[in-house]
């Protein structure tokens, strides 16, 4: 772990729907995340953090809270209202991704960057096989040859224990725990050195919900992949990530190590939060 | 190696309305390389939670914990940076409570080699060490690969010791670590932590019972009076 060095700086990043006014733009107070006078909403409120190599970095938070949001501003999904991002891998950490043009980006979401949705339909391609959807990743990324892509998809599916049998087969006929395996391979398959997870084990049942998440501990044991992982549940943080921060109405309210979090929690949304686990 | 001056720690209960509870209040003392400090007092009076602010699960109010790691460095845990502690906590500090926290469905075998794995030992030879150790400990052949959640109280809180004694970390510390065992399981952990003292590791504890106390610590700190005392 480098303390001078984080693998992705992010820096007062907004996302906000509608114009905004004299009033919610001098920073004062809101409720909700949502202007009382020009009834913007502010989706991500000047939320600033560092990602540092090799960590996973848990966010926790309500639903509206922002997380999803940050995530899809991260890769690209959303459109920002302003703020900066740095990644150390592209241009040495000192251009804002966000100033860049979309090839650019087109190239850093390709070639840097790898995304897990919650729902597998958004990040595969139901109709096609499952080496299809990694090899869809793989050309993105710039690699032509048909043999090698074929090797690295088996090996990637293999990774996620998806049946080397059934690699010909479409997600379509897979089982959710088993799409969310085959879009996890998809995300790896450029080695992104930023993983971005999003409620990836929601809706899964607990033992394949274990599984996933091993298979994603391995991965970033393994490949020392630096990783944000979201989620609104808090077992999945403790046994995940190194160190969480918690969103409330679009910022960062508290951040600390993992355990702190958990049971020394500071910011009264946090404690309420963390006495509300059963 | 350590130095603790003038620690303080109060919760502010938000679900309360802002009612403060004192965890405790200007703890001040001295940990010294390869010796057990035990530190004693009445339930509730705050040794856990001293322990914690050490390893940094809660955050101290005030006062500092000045570490004097094994580069030679200087840190105060109290204000250090979340990856200053992960990586003192990762190369060199470790932290034992009365419960075993491990991954699910991990046999004990894989967690005590992934333990030593991430200690830079070769593959082939965590494998034997960690059989050595669960030999060692006395836990049952047929046991290890089992997942410990199967695994009586007494065997649970023995692998968790030596999950923490594996990784060697030059500062460990003990939250009642023999808390509610049976006196064989007992004997077995303290034998450990004594094996540990004699090859140098420096050790803060909480222990629940005088017998461990006398057999372990060099030194004794009374949280009702905030001073050193003699052992027995």
């Amino acid at each position: 772990m480098n303390t001078a060095n984080p693998v992705l700086r992010v820096r007062d990043l907004i996302v906000r729907f509608g114009e905004g006014c004299n009033y919610c733009l001098q920073g004062a107070a809101l409720e909700k995340g949502r202007c009382p006078y020009c009834h913007s909403v502010w989706a991500l409120n000047k939320v600033s953090l560092d990602l540092y190599k090799g960590e996973i970095l848990g966010i926790v938070g309500e639903s509206g809270s922002g997380k999803s949001t940050l995530l899809r501003a991260l890769y690209f999904d959303r459109e920002i209202t302003g703020g900066e991002a740095y990644i150390s891998e592209y241009k040495d950490g000192e251009k804002n991704i966000f100033e860049i043009s979309n090839q650019q980006k087109r190239y850093i979401r390709n070639q840097k960057m790898g995304m897990v949705y919650q729902n597998p339909i958004m990040g595969l391609r139901m109709n096609f096989s499952s080496g299809g959807n990694v090899a869809e990743k793989l050309i993105a990324a710039g690699i032509r040859n048909a043999g090698s892509m074929t090797e690295r998809a088996k090996y990637l599916l293999n990774h996620v224990e998806v049946p080397i049998n059934r690699i010909k087969e479409e997600p379509k006929n897979f089982s959710g725990g088993m799409q969310q395996r085959v879009q996890i391979s998809k995300a790896l398959a450029n080695n992104p050195s930023i993983l971005l997870l999003d409620e990836v084990t929601t809706g899964l049942d607990l033992s394949v919900q274990a599984r996933v998440l091993d298979l994603i501990k391995r991965i970033q044991q393994e490949l020392g992949i630096s990783m944000i992982v979201v989620s609104h549940d808090l077992s999945v943080i403790r046994m995940m990530a190194d160190r969480t921060v918690v969103m409330l109405e679009g910022r960062i309210i508290e951040e600390g190590l993992t355990d702190q979090i958990l049971e020394d929690p500071i910011h009264e949304y946090t404690q309420i939060l963390v006495h509300s686990l059963l | 190696m350590l130095k603790v001056e003038g620690l303080s720690k109060e919760f502010k209960m938000h679900i309360r309305d802002g009612l403060i509870i004192e965890g405790f209040n200007e703890v001040s003392f001295t940990a010294c390389s390869g010796k057990l400090l035990a530190i004693t007092g009445a339930s509730g009076i705050g040794k856990s939670t001293l322990l914690k602010c050490i390893y940094r699960t809660y955050k101290p109010s005030k006062g500092s914990v000045i570490y004097l790691s094994g580069d030679g460095s200087r840190y105060d845990l109290a204000t250090a940076e979340d990856q200053t502690i992960l990586r003192l906590r990762k190369t060199e500090m470790g932290y034992v409570s009365q419960f075993l926290h491990v991954i699910p469905r991990v046999s004990a075998i894989d967690i005590l080699t992934n333990r030593l794995l991430s200690k830079n030992i070769l593959p082939g030879e965590a494998k034997d060490t960690a059989e050595g150790y669960l030999e060692k400990v006395g836990i049952n052949k047929a046991l290890w690969n089992m997942y410990p959640s199967t695994f009586s109280g007494g065997e649970k809180q023995r692998l968790n010791i030596l999950l923490a004694l594996a990784s060697k970390p030059r500062l460990l510390l003990l939250d009642e670590p023999t808390a509610s065992l049976d006196s064989n399981s007992k004997e077995i952990i303290l034998e450990l932590i004594l094996d540990a003292k004699k090859m140098g590791m420096t050790m803060i504890g909480v222990f629940h019972d005088q017998d461990a106390i006398k057999f372990l610590s060099d030194s004794r700190y009374d949280m009702r009076i905030n001073q050193l005392v003699a052992v027995s």
